[in-house]
């Protein structure tokens, strides 16, 4: 009895611990994405001026001064950098991130968070020329579109974070008008600059925000905070030195590694679906036997089983499917998650440990397989030697004949040799 | 005083026993290319023939031991095949640590014979076809007391070489099929394009009426005919053509070849579980496998010309699996040597050769590639793997590229 007492006791003050001092810390990435190097040529010139354990005093005062409830990575740069003003520390921001970042004290979706706020409060006036800003026409949506930036400090800052506060403005713009454009905000931002309706500082707020598109921002520090803590209370973390450099692998096409992708673009409840995807194919990749059973009238008829590697091919054609249907899930808005989300999701919610990662990754492979230099040089290769049976007059023109049938027998191989095989079900 | 004497008794009958003489035998350098030099055999217990304590090297169907001081050539493949089966012995025993190999009896090894082998009789009636060009394991028998057969142990036999011409050999026809169809496709390439060139020139003749080179002109009509009919003689007379060009005689010197001498060790010492009753695709290839392996390379039987004509076995030659593979007509391809080559490759040296050993206890001669053989390493994997969910998924992913 005492002792589920103390449980309780133990319970309600780690709920009580994890409400009054927020944490950020990094237990499940490895190599950082930044730690390329010229985030580590950043680190250097930032380690010259100070040591590693005054950024992380700085940086842990800082964050014990976060209302929890209310997390805000701008308020939280603003406290790092007025403690740096007052310990009379000249550095840049950036390093001082990449710095905490690399004391494991955040990780990079945290680090991604705080490097885009900073970058959007440093960004300066365009300085255009007023003469090339299209002023806005004189209309019901252009005055109802000054009111609403009069009013931003008032209806959107008081209480969120800017961010937040910003989208949510946003999306009051957009009901005024579906179609505005960046150019068109810019003009109606300086128009009410110029007609006295908000200070200078806001005008530069709001010009910020525009600027780095701020609507379209993915993350908050907030939404991030909430998505993991979901995800540690229904999957706790088995392994808490578990680290993986397979989540901080850069996702083509984009600026972020596939974990900072995976907290961008799904949800908790999202991440959850996709996770369990992946349970599964675990699952059916380790069965000892499957069978197929035909049923009439509800009695058996017969039972086929498959043969091993039938029954891998099973599991893959499973997971296919699941994908598929995943994004029909009302949960995903017809969102279709790549294998790499999913196999993010699995890992963050422990399915997937690190050690197993990069294998389960690579069944990829079987049903996208990566294209050589030679399988899209041969397709060109074949496309001129077929032109050139045509215009090469005989008997030479067997040369060409000669490259089409060598491209189709060597680099066209399929390769999987089985999937028009009649002797296997998968 | 009185251990000394016993050590210094036991060495003299020790050294008495076990001779170490020098031979020329066939060996292979670094560079795996076969070579012929002295070399030591062990564990002799006669100071005149080859009786070892593990192998009695005989001639045909005799029971006495071949002597030093036979026929040169005989003594040449009697040394040959007792150094590398002393070599294939010691690695079943020390490397793979085979408790059933260690217990073997004294085996004997029989070279130039030519007999077939008989479950009952032991050696099949002379007047049987003889046999040449191969070597086989058999197994031991009971004998028949009441026509005089003695009971046998497990044995080896390697049979004389004979030239045969090639044309009387039943040869594996997978990669020549694969030639042809390669050349069908040539030649309806050349005849869609001498086709399409035609009709091309006939068209532009009959929409403008002229063109720079008339398709009916004869000189065109000669090139376009004639390019097709050389390539439909070529495509027709495809067989002749090759048999013309290709080597005539095959033959093969088992006792001389050391892979062929360690294939057929590793039969006797894989006998525990792949019992030794006829050829399969799973028994041949797990053969070849230690074979490569006590060889330490993935061919087998090549780079030898002296003694082998036959093109020899490769583990890392690129094949896909087809159905027939599964036949015991197709049992000697190397397409199983090569799959359980990358598995090992894919575990590790170590594991890989420790699991293919363990394998043998989940395979029967009888079993299939795609049934009970995948299934077997997918089992063992759970047994010996160090991350098994992880290593098997790299199996299956090499196995399926392989289109099992």
């Amino acid at each position: 009895m005492r002792l589920i007492l103390v449980s309780i006791l133990m319970m309600a003050f780690s709920v009580q611990a994890q409400e009054t001092v927020p944490s950020f810390k990094n237990v499940r990435e490895g190599k950082s994405f930044y730690s390329k190097f010229i985030h580590n040529y950043a680190v250097k010139r930032t380690l010259k001026k100070t040591t590693r354990a005054e950024i992380l005093a700085i940086y842990q005062e800082a964050l014990k001064k976060q209302d929890p409830k209310k997390l805000c990575a701008y308020d939280l740069n603003n406290e790092i950098t007025t403690s740096l003003k007052n310990s009379s520390t000249d550095i840049d921001l950036k390093g001082f991130i990449y710095v905490v970042r690399q004391e494991n004290e955040i990780d990079d979706v945290v680090a991604k968070i705080l490097l885009t706020a900073h970058k959007v409060k440093t960004t300066p006036f365009m300085n255009k020329d007023e003469d090339d800003i299209i002023p806005p026409s004189n209309n019901e949506k252009t005055k109802s579109a000054l009111d609403l930036i009069a009013s931003f400090d008032k209806r959107f800052a008081q209480r969120a974070c800017f961010d937040e506060a910003y989208k949510s403005f946003y999306s009051e713009l957009i009901k005024i008008d579906k179609k505005i454009k960046s150019y068109q905000l810019e003009a109606l931002n300086l128009k009410a600059f110029q007609d006295g309706r908000i200070t200078e500082d806001l005008y530069l707020t709001l010009e910020q925000g525009r600027l780095n598109e701020l609507e379209a921002s993915p993350l908050s520090l907030a939404s991030y905070q909430q998505k993991i803590t979901t995800l540690r209370i229904q999957y706790p973390l088995r392994d808490l030195t578990e680290k993986s450099d397979f989540t901080s692998v850069k996702v083509k096409k984009m600026k972020s590694s596939r974990r900072q992708k995976l907290f961008e673009n799904y949800t908790d409840m999202q991440i959850i679906l996709m996770g369990n995807v992946i349970k599964k194919l675990r699952a059916r990749l380790e069965y000892d036997a499957v069978e197929i059973s035909g049923y009439k009238e509800g009695v058996l008829q017969e039972t086929i089983p498959l043969d091993p590697m039938e029954r891998f091919r099973f599991a893959i054609k499973a997971l296919r499917k699941e994908m598929t249907l995943l994004s029909l899930n009302t949960f995903f808005n017809g969102r279709t998650p790549d294998y790499m989300d999913l196999m993010i999701a699995s890992y963050e919610i422990g399915i997937i440990p690190a050690s197993e990662m990069e294998v389960v990754a690579s069944l990829e492979e079987i049903w996208n397989p990566k294209k050589t230099f030679w399988d899209k040089a041969g397709v060109w290769i074949k496309v001129f030697s077929s032109v050139a049976t045509i215009v090469i007059p005989p008997p030479y023109g067997f040369i060409p004949a000669l490259v089409i049938l060598v491209i189709e027998a060597t680099v066209g191989k399929k390769k999987q040799p089985n999937t028009n095989d009649p002797s296997v079900l998968f | 005083m009185k251990n000394i004497i016993l050590i210094i008794a036991f060495f003299i009958i020790a050294t008495s026993f076990s001779h170490g003489k020098s031979f020329k035998a066939v060996v292979r350098t670094e560079n795996n290319r076969a070579t012929e030099e002295m070399v030591e055999l062990e564990d002799l217990v006669s100071d005149s023939s080859f009786d070892g304590k593990y192998f009695k090297i005989v001639k045909g169907k005799s029971d006495e031991a071949i002597k030093f001081d036979a026929d040169a050539d005989l003594v040449f493949r009697a040394a040959t095949s007792y150094y590398h089966l002393s070599l294939a012995r010691n690695y079943f025993v020390n490397k793979v640590k085979s408790e059933y190999v260690s217990q073997f009896e004294k085996m004997i090894i029989r070279i130039e014979h030519s007999n077939q082998f008989s479950e009952l009789g032991h050696f099949a009636h002379d007047n049987l076809d003889p046999q040449f060009n191969n070597a086989l394991t058999v197994p031991g028998g009971k004998g028949l007391a009441s026509r005089g057969v003695k009971p046998w142990g497990t044995e080896i036999w390697f049979r004389s070489k004979k030239k045969i011409h090639i044309s009387d050999l039943n040869t594996n026809g997978l990669a020549n099929q694969e030639f042809k169809v390669l050349m069908r496709g040539f030649r309806n390439q050349i005849h869609m394009q001498s086709l399409q060139r035609f009709l091309a020139g006939a068209v532009t003749v009959l929409v403008s009426g002229s063109t720079r080179s008339d398709p009916f002109s004869t000189d065109n009509l000669i090139r376009t005919v004639g390019s097709s009919l050389i390539m439909e003689f070529g495509y027709q007379f495809i067989d002749p053509i090759t048999k013309a060009t290709s080597r005539k005689w095959y033959w093969l010197d088992t006792a001389l070849i050391p892979e062929i001498i360690y294939h057929e060790y590793a039969h006797a010492a894989l006998s525990d579980s792949l019992v030794l009753s006829h050829s399969t695709a799973i028994i041949e290839g797990m053969a070849d496998f230690f074979a490569g392996q006590i060889a330490g390379s993935p061919k087998l039987a090549k780079h030898i010309k002296k003694y082998n004509t036959f093109n020899g076995k490769n583990a890392k030659r690129k094949q896909d699996y087809v159905i027939q593979f599964e036949m015991s007509e197709y049992a000697n391809t190397d397409f199983v040597f090569g799959l359980l080559w990358e598995i090992k490759n894919i575990l590790g040296e170590e594991k890989g050769e420790a699991f293919m050993f363990d394998l043998r206890k989940r395979l029967t001669t009888n079993s299939t590639i795609r049934g009970q053989l995948i299934d077997g390493i997918l089992k063992t994997c759970d047994a010996v793997c160090d991350h098994p969910f992880v290593d098997k998924i790299r199996i299956l992913t090499a196995l399926n590229i392989k289109g099992i």
